[in-house]
């Protein structure tokens, strides 16, 4: 047996040795020497704070909704503080690149389904009831923030989307700008409370289509 | 000293305020303006009724006033009164009855005695206004029904999502919370588990079976564990430990729903700490740490729906829908916002905060909050801390 062979041996053995107190130490962290957003990664990461092996509508694990790309990253400052003018040119010009349009351009579909889809709230929550996108449409969540009839009572959070179209026409910079603020608001509005729901393939073109219509459309409600 | 203070009106006024600013330092006094108020009008009056008093008056009954001031001088050193003129008013009136001005040291004693019985009074008025004071403050570390204090909260506030729900506010006397809370004060007491020992020596914080604003002080830091636990996690420890409970064991396990152990006993622990302010301790660095973990979770912009907490709840007078939502940064908002245990209408259940929690992150399309999890009790930690000061709501009603 060369020496060689010996002292391979002794450090394969010291490697396993180790291993059961590296994770010892690893359950020992010291939460009082992070920083609070070390802990907070740590927490909802390392320290079972969330169950993130729960599989998810769109594929994958529910992990990936805990971890933040970087857009969510930047608009997180603590205390809901913006960020500064440069950083917000960044992001609503990062934001502007993020956007596709259908190669057959931008298309206003059904006002009625958009209608349906825009007072749901269907649609990615998980966890004790998970929602089923095999036998549900997902919807838009708009009328949580915004009052978008006059029938029905929608929230305060973004502004009033009251007579749209009415007020703004349909040409095609408007058709255009709708789009690319339901695709990915922080183009227009950087570091919005509004989700990017075209990015993160929330909705399909379709619904998409089918919501614009009912801001957009003569014909809808929202317009009359 | 009594010259200064008597004959020359314009002057006297100069050196009484003077002499009531030089006072500060006395602690039991009454209040300035009153006090100055009260000797200018002596003054004045002094001067406006010696002339017309002069003879007339013998000197047995003058020994006799100044007798009396001087008693009057004494309950008025006890009742506090330690700083007056009044002394040297009896000097005067004493030292005025060798040259026979009878008359003049009957009105002085007079004089002497109504000057304390004034001050007395102050004293008296002002210890009522203190002790009214001290209620109102105090009842913010004394019980109050859950009622009375969302009531007082929307009275000093006009918040729109305090008072949003009159329903609710007719309903609360009634709340089915208060059965589960007697179902969990029953529970609480009976020996129970594999054990057969009652929760009456568990100690959630203020000494073994202490639950009289116990809650309010949660989540903290025990010694006994070493770690940070809001009231579930708590219970829990005490179930497994004390009674013997086996983790697994559907008294354990089970937390939602009125029907439980688990929401009957946190129902009723935390009720024993309605109209208590908030007030978690931050004493040990790990109650810090968390609370801190908890700010930048809040904060913390993640999930298909990129919403964080902040996205809904740091501006006052929003809706969703049509429900306003409680403002973070508002604690006499956001201390009903983290009143729970509560009983939700729209459920027809009693629903703990880490239920609430899960609700959160379920409609942020994020993943499910582990119950018990340090990043549930960072979270819960700087919740409670935000609403910190502010009265608890237990239990309260909700949609
Ligand atoms: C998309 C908006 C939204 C987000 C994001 C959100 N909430 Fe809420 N929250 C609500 C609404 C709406 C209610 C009212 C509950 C109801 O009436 O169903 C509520 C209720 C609450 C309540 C109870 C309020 C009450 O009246 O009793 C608390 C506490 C709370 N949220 C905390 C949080 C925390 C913590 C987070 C982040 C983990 C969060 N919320 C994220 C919308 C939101």
């Amino acid at each position: 047996m060369s020496k060689k062979m010996i002292s391979g041996r002794m450090v394969v053995g010291l490697v396993a040795l180790s291993m059961p107190f590296a994770a010892v130490v690893a359950e020992e962290v010291d939460y009082t020497k992070m920083t609070p957003e070390e802990l907070a990664e740590y927490l909802i990461f390392e320290a079972g704070g969330f169950k993130l092996d729960q599989e998810v509508q769109e594929g994958g694990t529910a992990r990936q909704r805990m971890v933040q790309d970087e857009l969510q990253k930047t608009c997180s400052s603590i205390d809901g503080t913006r960020p500064d003018m440069e950083t917000l040119l960044k992001v609503s010009q990062q934001a502007r690149e993020t956007i596709t349009y259908p190669e057959d351009g931008i298309k206003l579909g059904d006002w009625k389904r958009g209608r349906d889809l825009a007072w749901s709230g269907y649609g990615f929550r998980v966890g004790h009831r998970m929602d089923d996108h095999e036998n549900n449409d997902v919807g838009g969540n708009c009328y949580n923030c915004h009052q978008i009839g006059t029938d029905r009572t929608g929230g305060t959070i973004g502004p009033s989307l009251v007579g749209f179209g009415r007020i703004r026409g349909t040409s095609d910079a408007i058709v255009k700008y709708t789009y690319d603020v339901i695709y990915n608001s922080h183009a227009a509005f950087p570091c919005t409370n509004m989700p990017r729901f075209g990015v993160t393939n929330y909705l399909d073109q379709q619904s998409i289509a089918d919501i614009m219509a009912y801001l957009l459309d003569p014909d809808s409600p929202v317009n009359q | 000293m009594l010259r200064k203070l008597l004959p020359i009106p314009l002057r006297s006024l100069h050196q009484v305020s003077g002499h009531a600013a030089n006072q500060h330092q006395q602690p039991r006094l009454p209040g300035g303006r009153a006090r100055r108020l009260g000797r200018v009008s002596l003054a004045l009056l002094l001067v406006a009724l010696i002339p017309l008093t002069v003879w007339a008056t013998t000197r047995e009954e003058a020994e006799t006033a100044i007798a009396e001031a001087k008693q009057t001088r004494e309950e008025a050193i006890a009742a506090g009164v330690t700083d007056s003129p009044t002394n040297e008013m009896i000097e005067q009136a004493e030292s005025v009855l060798p040259s026979r001005q009878y008359t003049r040291a009957l009105q002085y004693a007079v004089w002497a005695r109504r000057q304390d019985a004034m001050a007395m009074e102050l004293l008296a008025q002002q210890e009522e206004r203190k002790a009214v004071g001290d209620a109102a403050k105090a009842a913010v570390g004394n019980y109050q029904e859950p009622l009375d204090v969302l009531e007082g909260l929307i009275a000093r506030t006009q918040s729109e999502y305090l008072s949003q729900s009159d329903q609710n506010l007719m309903m609360m006397p009634d709340s089915p919370a208060l059965w589960t809370a007697a179902d969990g004060e029953d529970l609480f007491k009976e020996p129970r588990g594999p054990n057969n020992v009652s929760l009456e020596e568990c100690d959630f914080g203020k000494g073994p079976g202490v639950l009289e604003g116990a809650y309010v002080e949660l989540p903290r830091y025990f010694e006994d564990t070493g770690k940070v636990m809001d009231l579930e996690t708590r219970l829990v420890h005490c179930m497994i430990t004390l009674q013997g409970f086996a983790p697994d064991d559907p008294a354990i396990t089970k937390r939602h729903g009125s029907n439980t152990d688990h929401m009957k006993l946190q129902t009723y622990i935390a009720s024993l700490s309605s109209g208590f302010a908030w007030n978690p301790p931050m004493d040990h660095p790990l109650e810090k740490a968390l609370r801190d973990a908890g700010e930048v979770m809040f904060y913390r912009r993640a999930g298909k729906a990129d919403f964080a907490c902040s996205t809904c709840h740091a501006e006052s007078g929003k809706r969703i829908r049509a429900s306003v939502l409680p403002n973070k940064n508002i604690p006499e908002e956001w201390t009903k916002a983290i009143s729970w245990p509560a009983f939700r209408v729209g459920h027809d259940h009693v629903r703990s905060s880490q239920h609430r929690l899960r609700g959160c992150y379920w409609q942020m399309r994020q993943a499910s909050p582990v119950a018990g999890s340090d990043a549930s009790i960072a979270m819960l930690s700087y919740w409670t801390d935000a609403a910190r000061g502010q009265p608890a709501i237990l239990s309260d009603m909700k949609r």
